[in-house]
């Protein structure tokens, strides 16, 4: 019963925020607040009741091959909590951040909107229900990426529409053409029938699926919209965007799809990690010339996504590790530093780094924690940033591949660089400015919360954790056969 | 423009209209039809009471504001959806009820048919949305 939880709650909380809180916006914080803290609890609870396990809900009682299921297993449980997590922070935060753009209650029910696609396409079974979910977390993401309703935000939101309605496309294209050679969209009872489709069927549908979650994903030669799209959009949607969206949509499906479906077609994975180093380079240098606060950490995501291809590419269980770490690791780090940018811009009005000055004093907490979100996304240790770029540049050496590890490592001084470039002429300068508002207290506690678990989360793999938290999501990854039987065979 | 006949047209009709509206969605279950269609044949009615008679008088025989129409017909989805985890069942099974009904004899009732008019009236308030904004602009 705690499957459709994550889909009506938000659901709910979307519909009675634009009932009711039409005239008074505390309605609207009230409920999404409640909403998203009871799915973080309920997602931690189910994770750790999921335990290795696999739990199937069949909608509406219709039968398992037949009908679309629900399916909660360790990666997905996993994927909940990140979404949830970076949501309540993200809801937190706007309390403050998104009340000089007005119609606050229009924002809360999109915010909603969106957590519902994205918990839905975690949840779903059924490939086409996939397709459904994200087209509704996919609106509602262009909505509120034009919700400061300026030009630039409209430019970047309609272009944001434009990639993402091509990349749609090529999704539905591929699960056509999945559907007339397997005749069943139940995501379990496709890999059942992959293994007796002819192989050129697996690469045009591979092809297409590369193309169009490789789309929403932003892995490099994908990538044009992104940087537009998540430095116009608000902080806190930024944050979403960056944090959770671009994995939930272009992350978890490829893993799902191309792993648990399709069994890893040698020639895909090879694709990945080519996808991933041009990623984690090109965009590496691409950040380090930009001046814009914000547009600086959008490509740096880019680059971010680069290592979790790479170490899905690889596909050996420290590989795989590796991605799912960082891939929790960059959630935080990232939203954080996209709070960071968007109290600075709040306090300051601009976020063209030459503009900025001594933030120390004026913005305490800010520049506190962009040190540690700063330290972190540029693996120095003891952070968590350290132990998933250093697990992924093992697992490239373990698989015989030193250059790849050599081409990450370069990549981390990338970004070390570039978050410096932020530090030294951002925060740190030698020019004093005049704040214009007061950074409130929910936007530090959205901060302060995930900076505290940027100095904890390397704990993750030490080893007693490591078998409760990340052992079961790379072992969902990487036995396929598994999966298929626990959703099919009872 | 001025068209005495498309203004008596749309007059009469708006009523066969959404009567026909309704029967499309009554056998849409089982026979082609459904709450989609239902709601856009009720709209296609007012879309041409608008273009006759202009805005203004469209909005005055709708009575409502047809966003109300949508988070009603959403919130009647979402009960339909709901009303099966009341009973202790899955989330949206489908329920069923048979009721005799003094002209139409034995009907079968059943919760896609609620689930049916939440997506009719939400169709119908996003069509007129659309139609009210784009020609209140221009």
């Amino acid at each position: 019963m705690m499957l459709p939880l994550f889909i009506i709650i938000p659901l709910i909380a979307a519909f009675l925020i634009t009932l009711i809180a039409g005239k008074k916006d505390v309605w609207g914080i009230v409920l999404s607040v409640v909403a998203s803290a009871a799915m973080l609890i309920l997602a931690v609870i189910s994770f750790l009741n999921v335990n290795g396990e696999t739990i199937i809900y069949e909608m509406g009682n219709w039968k398992m091959p037949f009908g679309i299921a629900l399916v909660l297993d360790s990666l997905s449980g996993y994927m909940l909590i990140i979404v949830n997590l970076v949501a309540l922070t993200a809801i937190i935060y706007s309390i403050q951040y998104i009340r000089h753009l007005g119609q606050d209650f229009k924002y809360y029910a999109l915010f909603m909107l969106m957590l519902t696609g994205m918990n839905g396409v975690i949840l779903t079974g059924d490939i086409f229900n996939l397709y459904v979910f994200m087209e509704i977390a996919l609106f509602a993401a262009f909505a509120l990426v034009a919700y400061g309703c300026r030009a630039e935000e409209y430019e970047a939101a309609f272009k944001y529409a434009v990639m993402g309605s091509v990349s749609s496309i090529f999704i539905l294209i591929g699960i056509g053409v999945l559907y007339s050679a397997t005749s069943t969209l139940t995501m379990a009872r496709i890999a059942q029938t992959v293994p007796n489709l002819s192989p050129q069927i697996i690469l045009w549908v591979g092809g297409l699926f590369l193309a169009g979650f490789g789309l929403k994903a932003a892995a490099m030669p994908f990538h044009a919209w992104l940087p537009d799209a998540h430095s116009s959009a608000p902080a806190p949607i930024s944050s979403m965007l960056s944090g959770v969206l671009i994995k939930v949509l272009g992350i978890y499906t490829i893993t799902r799809i191309f792993f648990n479906v399709l069994d890893a077609p040698a020639v895909f994975l090879t694709i990945f990690i080519v996808i991933g180093t041009i990623s984690i380079l090109i965009s590496g240098f691409l950040a380090i010339i930009q001046w814009d606060f914000k547009r600086l950490l959008a490509y740096s995501s880019i680059s971010q996504i680069g290592y979790i291809l790479l170490g899905i590419g690889l596909a050996t269980p420290l590989g795989i590790l590796g991605a799912v770490f960082h891939l929790f690791n960059h959630a935080i780090f990232k939203s954080l530093l996209f709070y960071d940018a968007g109290s600075v811009e709040l306090a300051l009005g601009t976020r063209d780094l030459q503009k900025l000055g001594k933030l120390g004093k004026l913005l305490p907490v800010t520049s506190g924690t962009s040190i540690i979100a700063s330290l972190a996304i540029s693996g120095i240790p003891p952070f968590n940033g350290f132990f998933s770029k250093l697990i992924i540049i093992i697992a490239a050496i373990a698989a015989g591949q030193p250059v790849l590890a050599l081409l990450a490592i370069l990549g981390s001084i990338l970004t070390l660089a570039a978050v410096m470039k932020i530090q030294c002429y951002g925060l740190r300068q030698d020019v004093d400015v005049e704040p214009r508002e007061k950074i409130g207290l929910g936007m530090n506690i959205a901060m302060i919360s995930l900076a505290i678990i940027c100095i904890v989360g390397g704990l993750l793999v030490a080893p007693g954790i490591r078998e409760v938290a990340l052992d079961p999501v790379v072992n969902v990854i990487l036995e396929k056969a598994e999966y298929v039987q626990t959703v099919l065979g009872r | 423009m001025q068209s005495h006949i498309l203004k008596i047209a749309a007059r009469h009709l708006l009523l066969p209209f959404t009567i026909m509206s309704i029967i499309i969605l009554w056998r849409g279950h089982n026979q082609p039809g459904g709450g989609f269609i239902g709601g856009l044949v009720a709209a296609s009615a007012f879309i041409l009471y608008n273009v006759a008679y202009g805005v203004q008088d469209a909005k005055k025989i709708l009575r409502l504001d047809p966003r109300t129409l949508i988070g009603i017909g959403l919130a009647i989805a979402l009960f339909s959806a709901l009303l099966s985890v009341f009973l202790r069942m899955p989330f949206m099974t489908g329920m069923w009820v048979d009721v005799f009904l003094p002209l139409l004899g034995h009907q079968h009732f059943g919760t896609p048919l609620l689930f049916d008019t939440g997506v009719y009236l939400t169709v119908l308030g996003v069509i007129l949305t659309v139609v009210f904004t784009l020609s209140e602009e221009s």
